[in-house]
């Protein structure tokens, strides 16, 4: 048997059989493969049912929840996770619950036939770790990863959360996770010390996806690319070019189809641009960003605004076709050239 | 950035500009269509593909032709040799088509009736009649440094593009991808060239007698060829750029600029 029984995760097999093994020896426990409903047996053959709500974690908070989203509460249910804390399971007692965890806490209570189990297990969640941050995702991490590759340390994080403006407890959760990936190291006094940007990069886009973490809707300029720039150099709103339209001021990639613009709002900068909506063929893409440091620490050439390299480098590493072998010739630029970018 | 022009461009001008040297006097009689007149008005930066010819395409408004020198003759004094074909004037590998267009060009089938100089010197060819009226004076310059430069008049765009897609329409059902250069260059003139202006002069050649039929025309092919995604014309453009601008991208730019071109037009 694997000792996952113990360790607080949600494997329902396990935890099942945990349930099995209380139940008194005339009674079986019937469950189905994959069914959401589970079987009791009593020795006379009838069968109480009850309906499994299967969670990966479950606080105390969450009961509440669990409770209003049922109609007939949670009388017949069956709740199962990895580790039910003792205030989770009052709660669920209360609520008439059935419940039964990794850690061998249980109560299983069915009316007809009637049967009543309570087992008790782990006090405290075998797996539980200080709540760690364990994603990229989302606006405070990309102010912090974007300003971790755009500023070269020694920093201490209350600085870092302060060039980033996030708060310095996102700061904080964010360089707790990259600490212990190793992506950055920390000093005697706590402080930033070193940070493998490019590693950073490739992390953070494990989490972070171009298209997806932004808003991203493709027109088409029907005079072509190369008309584009002189249009978007007349733009009133405020605008940055990414993807290959950047990269091509800096690294050596071939001529770009696609324009990537972030702007604030797409329809209105679409309309400035005289831009059409375009079902298929599009090659300008305007994007409203998940977080306004796409706009940060931006360079201009020729009149026209580029978001910063570390920007461009994961849009390009997560955009499809050339996007990410473009991605790759612009951080071996980077590498070879720190000074251009990196402040 | 594109770079310097294509050694074969380079050649191509230096041998018109030869060509305008021997024609002296007769160079008011001209004007220059074809390709090397669509780059001056588009520019290189339109499409990725390198534009490259090796040929100039000129023709002669027969209206004011001066009696001397003898066409042929001043060519053949500069070094060009006529092929076997009317008005297709060979040097260095590079070729000067001199043309009349067929409203202009008197009887005949195939070389233009030109008194004095024969009827060898011009070919006849439909479809060019436009740059008898939309034309502009220009200044053709060598790509060379401190290279000769002339004064000519340069067919519009309107006129180029009239004359494009009668070109266009006549190869469209022949297997050649030689026409999917033509198409890329009208595509070219519809990006490079405002549609308002485009309209307007389009105007014009529908109400000069000379053009008004074959402008007509054109506009029929531009609607058939160009007017639809899956349209002849726009397939052979997005031939033409494969590799540089998506197909996909290519073909809609055609619908949506061959689209507005027409609503201007044809308003309701």
């Amino acid at each position: 048997m694997r000792n996952s029984a113990v360790s607080g995760t949600d494997d329902l097999g396990t935890t099942l059989r945990l349930v099995a093994k209380r139940l008194p020896p005339t009674w079986r426990l019937e469950t189905p493969p994959k069914a959401s409903v589970v079987s009791l047996r009593a020795p006379d053959g009838t069968v109480a049912r009850l309906t499994v709500l299967r969670r990966r974690k479950l606080e105390p908070k969450d009961v509440q929840t669990l409770q209003s989203s049922s109609q007939q509460g949670l009388k017949g249910t069956l709740v199962t996770a990895g580790f039910l804390s003792p205030r989770t399971r009052q709660l669920l007692r209360e609520a008439g619950a059935s419940y039964a965890d990794a850690s061998g806490n249980m109560r299983v209570v069915a009316d007809r036939p009637g049967i009543f189990v309570e087992a008790e297990g782990a006090q405290k969640n075998p797996g539980r770790e200080p709540r760690p941050l364990a994603s990229l995702k989302g606006p405070a991490a990309a102010r912090v990863v974007r300003a971790l590759c755009d500023f070269r340390p020694p920093y201490g994080v209350r600085k870092l959360a302060e060039i980033a403006e996030t708060a310095p407890a996102s700061a904080s959760r964010v360089v707790s996770l990259l600490e212990r990936e190793a992506l950055i190291e920390r000093g005697p006094r706590d402080e930033i010390r070193e940070v493998d940007w490019a590693g950073l990069l490739q992390r953070w886009i494990q989490d972070y996806q171009f298209l997806s973490s932004n808003d991203v809707t493709a027109f088409l300029d029907p005079r072509g690319l190369p008309s584009f720039p002189a249009k978007l150099r007349n733009l009133k709103a405020r605008a940055v070019v990414t993807g290959s339209l950047a990269a091509v001021r800096r690294a050596p990639v071939a001529s770009p189809r696609l324009a990537a613009v972030y702007v604030d709002d797409p329809e209105a900068a679409a309309k400035s641009l005289v831009l059409r909506p375009a079902d298929s063929g599009g090659n300008v893409t305007l994007v409203r960003p998940l977080d306004p440091v796409v706009f940060a620490r931006s360079w201009v050439d020729e009149g026209i605004k580029y978001a910063a390299l570390s920007q461009v480098a994961a849009d390009l590493l997560t955009s499809p076709g050339r996007g990410p072998s473009e991605g790759e010739e612009l951080i071996a630029w980077m590498k070879k050239n720190t000074d251009a970018w990196r402040a | 950035m594109p770079g310097a022009p294509d050694p074969l461009y380079v050649k191509a001008r230096e041998v018109l500009l030869d060509a305008l040297e021997a024609l002296g006097p007769h160079r008011s009689s001209l004007v220059l269509v074809g390709a090397q007149a669509i780059y001056l008005h588009t520019g290189e930066a339109d499409i990725a593909v390198a534009p490259f010819t090796s040929d100039a395409d000129v023709i002669i408004d027969p209206g004011g032709l001066a009696d001397h020198p003898i066409i042929g003759e001043a060519l053949q004094a500069a070094g060009f040799l006529l092929s076997d074909q009317p008005g297709q004037w060979v040097k260095d590998d590079a070729r000067v088509d001199l043309m009349v267009p067929e409203a202009v060009a008197g009887a005949g089938s195939r070389g233009a009736r030109l008194g004095p100089h024969g009827s060898r010197a011009a070919r006849k060819a439909r479809g060019l009649e436009g740059a008898l009226v939309d034309q502009e004076m220009r200044e053709i310059v060598s790509f060379q440094e401190g290279g000769r430069r002339f004064e000519l008049l340069v067919a519009g765009p309107a006129a180029l593009l009239v004359s494009k897609l009668h070109k266009l329409a006549e190869r469209i059902e022949e297997p050649s991808r030689v026409k999917d250069k033509d198409a890329l260059d009208i595509l070219r003139l519809l990006r490079g060239v405002s549609t308002e202006i485009l309209a307007e002069r389009l105007r014009a050649l529908r109400e000069d007698p000379r053009c008004a039929t074959v402008t007509a025309e054109a506009l029929q092919h531009l609607e058939l060829l160009f007017a639809l995604l899956v349209g002849a014309g726009s397939t052979s453009a997005a031939r033409a750029a494969a590799g540089l601008e998506s197909e996909d991208t290519i073909r809609a730019s055609c619908v949506a600029l061959a689209g507005d071109l027409l609503r201007t037009l044809i308003p309701g």
